[in-house]
């Protein structure tokens, strides 16, 4: 399961899922976590796609999960999907997917 | 202050800091305050988030798992930069860092993240006004040591 300091986290990650069309995040996302290691991959690799996806949404002003600046959002969902890679143990696949972000 | 053209050079450098604490900031953010309400709540420049407020949010009671963020180890310190070297754009990004035995004003002790020992909470360990809180982070960002312009090594 991935614990969420903060519920704006989960709904993010929700909101991005849908933006950027991935029903596998979703999915991971209703699985409570990370099952497999293609779960971890992808859950890795779409966190910085959806980084990127934060910094186009601030340039036009958008308001997502109740935020106008999703920076130190994006470091918290980072921090907890960090923790779950950690407890799961996938964080070589963590570390290999944000090295090629 | 220290400049760093490569990767490996920035990394050496983290690696031969030893125990430090670490936080990158764009330029014209505080190193440890935030300046403005774009990133959620804020009370004197703390985000409401990071500490355990009363109710009436004058003052921080203590919690060992609540605090600002700081980076324990260059690859933590790594994703962090990332973040921001993207939503920085073309602003320069700094990493500010202080060795984890430095004096820290009392009522402040960094605690490991339970679920993450690459991360530290900069926490409150006695009852404090909010206004005091801020002054201490304040204190300690003045005493960091600034990496100018990292994102270039990374």
């Amino acid at each position: 399961m991935i614990k969420f300091r903060f519920p704006e986290e989960k709904e993010a990650l929700h909101h991005y899922a849908k933006t950027l069309n991935n029903t596998k995040i979703e999915i991971i996302l209703q699985n409570d976590g990370i099952k497999t290691s293609d779960d971890a991959i992808e859950l890795a690799s779409f966190f910085w796609k959806m980084v990127d996806q934060t910094v186009i949404d601030a340039d036009n002003n958008l308001v997502i999960a109740g935020y106008t600046n999703l920076e130190s959002l994006c470091e918290d969902v980072m921090q907890s999907l960090r923790s779950h890679f950690i407890a799961t143990g996938h964080m070589e696949i963590w570390e290999e997917e944000s090295d090629k972000a | 202050m220290e400049q760093f053209k490569t990767t490996d050079d920035l990394r050496e450098y983290i690696k031969s800091l030893g125990t430090f604490r670490a936080r990158p900031a764009i330029n014209g953010e505080h190193p440890t305050l935030y300046l403005n309400h774009e990133q959620g709540t804020m009370h004197h420049g703390i985000r409401e988030k990071d500490y355990f407020f009363s109710t009436c949010r004058q003052w921080v009671l203590p919690h060992s798992q609540m605090g600002l963020s700081f980076s324990g180890h260059w690859s933590h310190l790594k994703n962090i930069m990332k973040i921001k070297t993207k939503h920085a754009k073309e602003k320069p990004v700094s990493v500010f860092w202080v060795l984890e035995a430095a004096d820290i004003p009392s009522g402040l002790k960094f605690e490991v993240d339970a679920d993450d020992h690459q991360h530290f909470f900069l926490t409150v360990t006695e009852r404090m006004l909010t206004t005091q809180l801020a002054k201490k982070l304040s204190w300690v960002a003045d005493r960091m040591t600034e990496i100018k312009d990292a994102r270039k090594a990374l």
